[in-house]
């Protein structure tokens, strides 16, 4: 549905993105997973046209997005944060956007209690909480109905309860047909949400793929350890598990799933160092690449 | 659209208090110093008669409305580049730093559409607190001392008869938003340039002390160059209180400041068109 295609960006002498391909399936819950600096921001800027010169080619639809701004009707974003003019009322903050696109103000309503703040609406945004402002960000976000919705960090600052109300309307809104796009550096999120990822790191992509073949090539898991040499001595003799990553009192090791000969337990059983073993997400490999 | 865009750069503009400062302020001093002119008028007019009273007998005084706005726009002229920059400092400055523009401009809408509306409000602000400045001062200054001949400095004493004096009044408001228009535009361009409001308010401000300076200091370079500025211009609304009024320096003075106007604001649509919205 949205096709980037060799985007590069540099500012000054610092590449932002290199060189970056990939797609977005239809009605995705697609995660742009990255640490911080990795240039996931700087992607959806240039889609929100924010950004107005870089190389590459992005297509949406098959056709190819240029200077006729109009493809951003099929869009809605929220960049880095929601931002709101903070000394109006949420009402007012709609509806200066609804006026900015040509959209009908009915819309406003039956938004606000998509995100459950109609009982605020009269309120002004400078009186609302973070986790308030992100649920009215998405709101913002939808208000010309758009087909493809791009989220930068929708989580990010928000407690558990936050979240769960964020992820709900998200899995609402794929219900309803909508494409999403949230970008990320918390794997959880990715491994909860998403159905397809896209990882960069240092303005490169490291991968682009469904997470149901992710999860199905590799499993991946943690080891606490309190011998680390032992149970690293051990892990090197089988031939199906790979170390990952060693820290102090922990490894991540990979298991290839095809070649599953040997029960995972058995480190535990035979270094009898091993403390506990915990299953991580397989985009973990990524990290630590 | 431009309609709805103007809609809500108005409703923006209108919800913020910076808007109503000028407006507050100028309500408050203007009938304080109007108070003092009327409280001092025996003392002034001592000052501006000087040895006269040796050779003339005064019946009357010439301390009234007329007067006394004459005086305060002059007082107060020098000062309203400040006003001017209050609202053209952030109306665009203000959107990068709160990082509005990252929603706004994400839509399909033209950059160059979002700058004019912003541009035309500037403009509103700055033609309104000027109206508002020349004549709630004449107004507040007829109420509170009466009509009558106005006495102004021009080759001598000049007396200005009553009913030739509001239109001078009116060209005198023409002239002083000229320049404002200008200073607006400049602190406008500036606007898109920095993401922060005091930078602008800061470089116009400067820009308006070098130009004053430039125009106040007698060596031949500066001579020069200050008929082609638009700082030159901020006190020439007392040629309206001329006798004859020199048309043709108005007429100049109103070139010299559309043209900086143009200069500003073509290169404000050129740099806001320009810029990355990267915060």
């Amino acid at each position: 549905m949205l096709e980037f295609k060799n985007i590069s960006k540099q500012f000054d002498k610092n590449k932002a993105l290199d060189n970056i391909s990939f797609n977005i399936p239809e009605n995705a819950i697609f995660g742009l997973l990255g640490p911080n600096g990795s240039g996931k921001s700087t992607l959806m800027r240039i889609l929100a046209n924010l950004i107005t010169e870089w190389d590459g080619e992005i297509k949406f639809k098959n056709k190819k997005l240029n200077s006729d701004k109009s493809y951003l009707n099929h869009f809605g974003f929220i960049i880095e944060s929601p931002c709101f003019y903070e000394y109006l009322s949420a009402r007012k903050n709609l509806e200066i956007l609804c006026r900015l696109t040509g959209t009908d103000f009915r819309i406003i309503n039956e938004l606000l209690d998509l995100v459950n703040l109609l009982h605020r609406s009269e309120d002004k945004v400078s009186h609302f909480s973070y986790g308030m402002k992100q649920r009215l960000g998405i709101a913002q976000a939808l208000l010309h109905d758009p087909q493809v919705l791009i989220l930068d960090e929708p989580n990010n600052g928000l407690d558990p309860f936050g979240i769960n109300q964020i992820a709900d309307i998200l899995f609402h809104l794929k219900d309803k047909g909508k494409t999403i796009c949230i970008s990320t550096h918390s794997l959880n999120e990715v491994d909860r949400l998403c159905s397809d990822v896209a990882i960069i790191k240092n303005g490169k992509l490291l991968k682009s793929s469904p997470m149901e073949t992710l999860h199905n090539e590799k499993r991946f898991y943690r080891l606490e350890t309190s011998h680390l040499n032992d149970a690293v001595k051990f892990i090197k003799e089988q031939k199906s598990i790979d170390i990952i990553y060693k820290q102090k009192n922990s490894i991540i090791v990979s298991q290839n799933i095809k070649k599953n000969d040997i029960k995972f337990d058995i480190v535990k059983d035979k270094t009898n160092s091993v403390k506990s073993i915990q299953r991580e997400s397989p985009l973990i490999q990524f990290f630590y690449a | 659209m431009l309609k709805n865009i103007l809609t809500n750069e108005a409703i923006k503009a209108l919800y913020k208090k910076r808007t109503y400062i000028s407006f507050v302020l100028l309500t408050f001093l203007v009938p304080l110093i109007i108070l003092a002119i009327g409280d001092g008028a025996e003392y002034m007019e001592s000052r501006i008669y000087g040895q006269l009273k040796d050779s003339f007998i005064v019946i009357g005084s010439i301390t009234n409305g007329y007067l006394s706005s004459y005086l305060i726009i002059a007082i107060l002229i020098s000062q309203m580049p400040f006003l001017s920059t209050i609202v053209a400092s952030e109306i665009v400055s203000g959107e990068y730093s709160k990082g509005t523009f990252r929603m706004y401009l994400s839509r399909s809408v033209s950059r160059n559409k979002i700058l004019f509306s912003k541009f035309i409000i500037v403009q509103i602000y700055t033609i309104l607190m000027m109206l508002f400045f020349v004549f709630y001062t004449l107004i507040i200054g007829c109420l509170m001392l009466g009509v009558g001949d106005l006495a102004v400095f021009h080759k001598g004493l000049l007396f200005l008869p009553q009913e030739d004096i509001l239109w001078r009044f009116f060209i005198a408001f023409i002239v002083s938003t000229l320049v404002m228009i200008a200073t607006s535009s400049l602190c406008f361009m500036l606007s898109t340039i920095y993401k922060n409001s005091v930078t602008p308010i800061i470089i116009t401000i400067s820009a308006v002390f070098i130009g004053s300076a430039i125009s106040f200091i007698p060596i031949p370079l500066f001579e020069a160059i200050n008929p082609f500025l638009f700082t030159g211009y901020i006190d020439l609304f007392l040629a309206a209180f001329f006798d004859p009024v020199p048309w043709e320096v108005i007429i100049e003075a109103t070139f010299v400041c559309l043209i900086w106007s143009g200069i500003f604001t073509i290169s404000a649509f050129y740099l806001f068109n320009k810029k990355e919205i990267l915060s």
